[in-house]
């Protein structure tokens, strides 16, 4: 009995430790911004790749398949390429891949289009397994994180549809943020990734002669990938910095694996990587690389960080508040479907039916939608929307359609007024 | 569930790991099953995470007795989810990179030199690839050169090649006593042709 006591008392702090370490409440937002921008990536990446499609990774390209099978001698390195016949089914898989891609980085039904972009990437690292590099693994442990977390729950699509689906039956309802245990031992994972990362490629360094004896990075822009002339005068007049660029990688990439984690060293120890990565993105034109990097370290960004930068945000913006008319059922759609993007819930709103403006009249308002400032200006239909989608960062992609010099309010006066004029038959 | 002010923490317990949305109450499990469900998918999510991380540690480790037993176990893991990999980049030592050059001579007996690395873009994002590929193509020209040769017999078909010769430049240590006199890695002092493999063309 007294065994069994102990037992109990002792597995508590036990469990709650762990449950510390692995499995608190928070939102996904660090992978999130992760997902978007590793998403953003592979479009890039992948579409540029298109024209090469049949030379990288076909049959009659710079892999054969008799060649693969010197590369490809377990049976658990597996591709959806290696059962295509005909080149059409490359083309397209492509497309479904590239469409899939976008979807992930726009966090559209991202439940099912994280496992196929996981699945097509390393379809492609295995069809033709010699030309990947680092990133690609980097990539490829990145999504599986992704896969295993609950993405998709903010900044994405599916939080608009779930917004939106839940404005169209009140227009004042707001959805709660979504927050997950698991999240966070997904994000803990990605952290983890990361760490390990930068630990081996520290280590890794440490064994070489270049990298000991400090003259690393001058050999390495003396190599014709990455020579640069005016680098290279400037490294041989001041040969000091080679070695300071040289230990300093290697000081920044053994001390995150260490420092990362407590709280008083982690924006600096984040704020060093990123500058190493932005010197690589720069300086050595690895762009593809450093951004991946930088998004696998967005995993070490609080949750608290970002809602505090939002709460800035919206306190530098102000208040915003928006006047509908609530008898028009297109009206009522049209702003459920708007304030979906409304994450940092910037805009409130007013039915002038039920609750008339003291600063725009109910005349007025039969004609447009009216957006109030607190300094009590007024702006109606197209100018409403126009200041409203350059301050709500989840409109910004409208901002090319409202801002395009001349054009914009030459034509979208005149759309707005048709729609308003014509709303109730729409 | 409690408040943690070093993290803004929500311990939650074993039966609450499912996710809950901000503001509604956590309701403790009434039913039996259900606490066993929550405890079960705890347990379940805790060994995911330790198998993940004992993984991700295990591929790159160095090898050693340890590490070899553990690769039996996590190999299949690794491979088939790609998260094999050393994380060595440009190490332990940073290597000087040869260029692949390539000669077409066609039917009248005319060479033509091709440099892959001209029609390079270092803003591509391909452009690693490409350059990974060479320089693969050069380690092992016993292995890849007659594919090589065979693509860029289709490639360069209007010249009606007879045959493709691979090339590899080799580049010589440069110092910065050597950039200072006003020399450049390229000259011709600093490389070496090396020829790889001549392979002739099928018959058009």
């Amino acid at each position: 009995m007294l065994a069994r006591v102990n037992q109990i008392t002792f597995a508590a702090p036990l469990r709650e430790a762990w449950s510390q370490v692995w499995f608190q409440d928070k939102p996904t937002s660090s992978l999130e911004i992760a997902r978007m921008g590793i998403g953003a990536a592979l479009v890039l990446h992948y579409g540029l790749a298109t024209p090469y499609l049949l030379t990288f990774w076909g049959d009659d390209g710079w892999m054969p398949r008799a060649l693969l099978a010197n590369e490809i001698t377990d049976p658990w390195q597996q591709s959806v390429f290696f059962y295509f016949t005909a080149p059409w089914q490359w083309s397209a898989f492509h497309a479904f891949f590239l469409f899939c891609c976008a979807a992930f980085m726009l966090g559209w039904r991202t439940s099912w289009v994280k496992w196929a972009v996981l699945i097509g990437h390393i379809s492609y690292d295995y069809r033709n397994p010699i030309m990947t590099y680092g990133v690609d693994s980097i990539v490829a442990c990145l999504l599986l994180i992704l896969c295993f977390a609950p993405v998709g729950r903010a900044m994405s699509l599916d939080r608009v549809r779930e917004v939106r689906s839940a404005k169209r039956k009140s227009l004042g309802a707001s959805p709660p943020a979504f927050t997950s245990p698991w999240a966070f031992a997904c994000t803990r994972l990605m952290q983890i990734e990361m760490a390990v990362l930068f630990f081996f490629s520290a280590i890794g360094k440490l064994t070489g002669d270049d990298w000991r004896g400090g003259d690393a990075i001058w050999w390495l822009f003396t190599n014709s990938y990455y020579y640069n002339n005016d680098i290279l005068n400037l490294l041989a007049s001041q040969y000091w910095l080679v070695n300071v660029a040289t230990y300093g990688t290697i000081l920044i990439e053994i001390a995150f694996p260490f420092l990362i984690w407590q709280r008083r060293s982690r924006p600096y120890m984040l704020a060093a990587a990123l500058f190493l990565h932005l010197q690589f993105a720069v300086l050595m034109y690895l762009y593809y690389f450093s951004w991946v990097m930088i998004m696998g370290q967005m995993s070490f960004v609080r949750p608290e960080w970002l809602s505090g930068l939002g709460a800035a945000w919206k306190r530098k913006m102000g208040e915003m508040e928006m006047i509908y008319d609530g008898a028009c059922g297109f009206c009522k759609r049209s702003m459920a479907w708007f304030l979906a993007f409304d994450g940092l819930r910037q805009i409130q709103i007013r039915d002038f039916r039920t609750n008339p403006s003291p600063i725009v009249s109910d005349e007025q308002m039969i004609k447009a939608v009216y957006l109030v400032l607190p300094d009590g200006r007024a702006l109606p239909g197209f100018e409403a929307y126009r200041y409203v989608v350059l301050r709500v960062p989840g409109l910004w992609w409208q901002v090319p359609f409202f801002y395009v010099p001349l054009f914009s309010r030459l034509f979208g006066h005149p759309i707005y007024n048709w729609i308003a004029a014509n709303r109730s038959r729409l | 569930m409690r408040e943690d002010t070093s993290d803004c923490a929500l311990i939650l317990s074993p039966v609450q790991w499912f996710g809950k949305v901000e503001g509604s109450p956590v309701h403790l499990p009434s039913l039996t099953s259900k606490q066993w469900r929550g405890r079960l998918t705890y347990a379940a999510m805790s060994l995911l995470v330790v198998w993940h991380t004992l993984a991700i540690v295990v591929a790159p480790s160095p090898d050693s007795a340890i590490t070899r037993s553990a690769r039996l176990l996590f190999e299949p893991y690794l491979t088939l989810f790609r998260l094999e990999n050393g994380w060595s980049f440009y190490a332990p030592d940073v290597r000087v990179e040869s260029e692949f050059r390539y000669v077409v001579e066609d039917a009248s007996g005319e060479r033509h030199t091709f440099v892959p690395a001209d029609k390079l873009s270092r803003f591509h994002p391909i452009d690693i690839w490409v350059k990974d590929w060479y320089i693969h193509v050069m380690d092992t020209p016993e292995t890849y050169g007659d594919a090589v040769a065979a693509y860029l017999c289709r490639e360069h078909a209007l010249l009606h090649p007879v045959s493709i010769t691979l090339l590899e430049i080799e580049q010589n240590e440069f110092s910065p006593e050597d950039q200072l006199s006003g020399k450049h890695p390229f000259d011709p002092e600093f490389l070496d042709e090396k020829t790889l493999t001549t392979v002739q063309c099928p018959n058009e």
